[in-house]
């Protein structure tokens, strides 16, 4: 009876390890890796990366594509990405801090060079429950709105790319897309 | 002392177990593949599951994010007769262009990745390509590679077409010489 408590025991705690590192240690070792590389970057901001930075961050990514990152935070009230987007193949990607894709839109289902996506958090049960009817009343955007299950995370925009001269001229329409914390009315 | 010692003993165990089982699991997260033909694998990017979280961890450990859900992912470690592929053995990859947006090519051997997407590689008139993998620069599609590790081959595509995406003709891989 007390060797199946021990065994008991250490399969407890075998469990708790086990879960704890799968959800914790890689995002927290992503998370520093994000700030080590973009040590310059604030909150709620685009950044155009520069080709090596990008991949090494995104997976099948090469140095000739564009693309452009916002680590955005919404604790403290909703994030606007307004993009303005060139002529061709894009996606735009936001993913939470623990690495799950939360959102993706690309050229075609957009079908727009300009508009904008709102990032919010998501609401509790409760919340739900006690806002009902007054969800987007004072919503002026045309575009979409993503409910994100974590505060934190990173939104993307990826282009593709032959070469680096293409590159550069799509950069500059792109440079103008903005990410940033909608003001309290 | 003796219930001391125990229980030091079971709290070693079970965390080592947990840690061992929990990168074990990571490692082999991305290699979750459902597609067997010429040694080829499908990852397959799951959204939302408890599955997910060892796929997102297994890209996030290495300092990536994970690709996103539309990506179609095709990887493999082995040429068409089963050779592992090595970096310092000429191999080559011939097929006809996938039926997608974009996609794109790579070789990985863990220090380095080359790449070729389909805005650079440089076609035969019938949409067929052919990209050599090799230490030494090759004439045409070229992916150099240094040293003599294993590598991997991917294929990625982007926005593939819906019913060539559902059973996309994927690129042969040959062993050429060592």
């Amino acid at each position: 009876m007390r060797l199946i408590f021990w065994l008991f025991s250490a399969a407890l705690i075998a469990v708790i390890t086990h879960l704890s590192y799968v959800l914790f240690v890689p995002a927290s070792n992503f998370n520093n890796r994000i700030d080590a590389a973009l040590k310059e970057q604030k909150l709620n901001q685009f950044t155009i990366l520069d080709g090596k930075l990008q991949t090494k961050l995104m997976p099948f990514v090469s140095e000739t594509d564009l693309v452009i990152l916002c680590k955005y935070d919404v604790s403290q009230g909703p994030v606007r990405l307004s993009m303005r987007v060139p002529d061709g193949y894009w996606t735009l990607s936001v993913y939470t801090m623990h690495g799950r894709q939360a959102y993706a839109l690309n050229d075609r289902q957009a079908d727009a060079r300009a508009f904008s996506v709102r990032l919010v958090k998501d609401r509790s049960f409760i919340e739900q429950l006690t806002s009902i009817g007054d969800d987007d009343a004072n919503f002026e955007d045309i575009g979409w709105k993503v409910e994100l299950p974590e505060d934190k995370g990173l939104a993307f925009l990826w282009m593709p790319h032959a070469d680096k001269w293409r590159r550069t001229e799509d950069l500059a329409e792109i440079s103008n897309s903005k990410c940033e914390k909608i003001p309290e009315e | 002392m003796h219930r001391f010692s125990s229980i030091v003993l079971i709290l070693f165990l079970g965390l080592f177990a947990g840690w061992f089982s929990a990168r074990q699991m990571l490692d082999r997260a991305a290699g979750s593949a459902s597609l067997p033909a010429n040694n080829w694998r499908e990852v397959r990017i799951s959204g939302d599951s408890l599955w997910s979280s060892y796929q997102s961890g297994h890209y996030l450990w290495r300092g990536k994010l994970q690709p996103a859900t539309d990506v179609r992912l095709f990887r493999r470690d082995a040429d068409d007769d089963g050779n592992a592929l090595r970096s310092d053995c000429t191999t080559l990859i011939e097929g006809q262009s996938p039926q997608a947006r974009w996609w794109m090519i790579g070789a990985d051997n863990g220090n380095e990745v080359k790449t070729i997407s389909s805005g650079t590689i440089i076609r035969e008139y019938d949409n067929a390509f052919t990209v050599t993998v090799s230490q030494n620069a090759a004439p045409g599609n070229w992916l150099g590679l240094s040293g003599s590790r294993d590598y991997v081959i991917y294929l990625t595509l982007n926005d593939a077409k819906d019913e060539a995406a559902k059973t996309p003709s994927l690129p042969r891989v040959k062993r050429l010489w060592c």
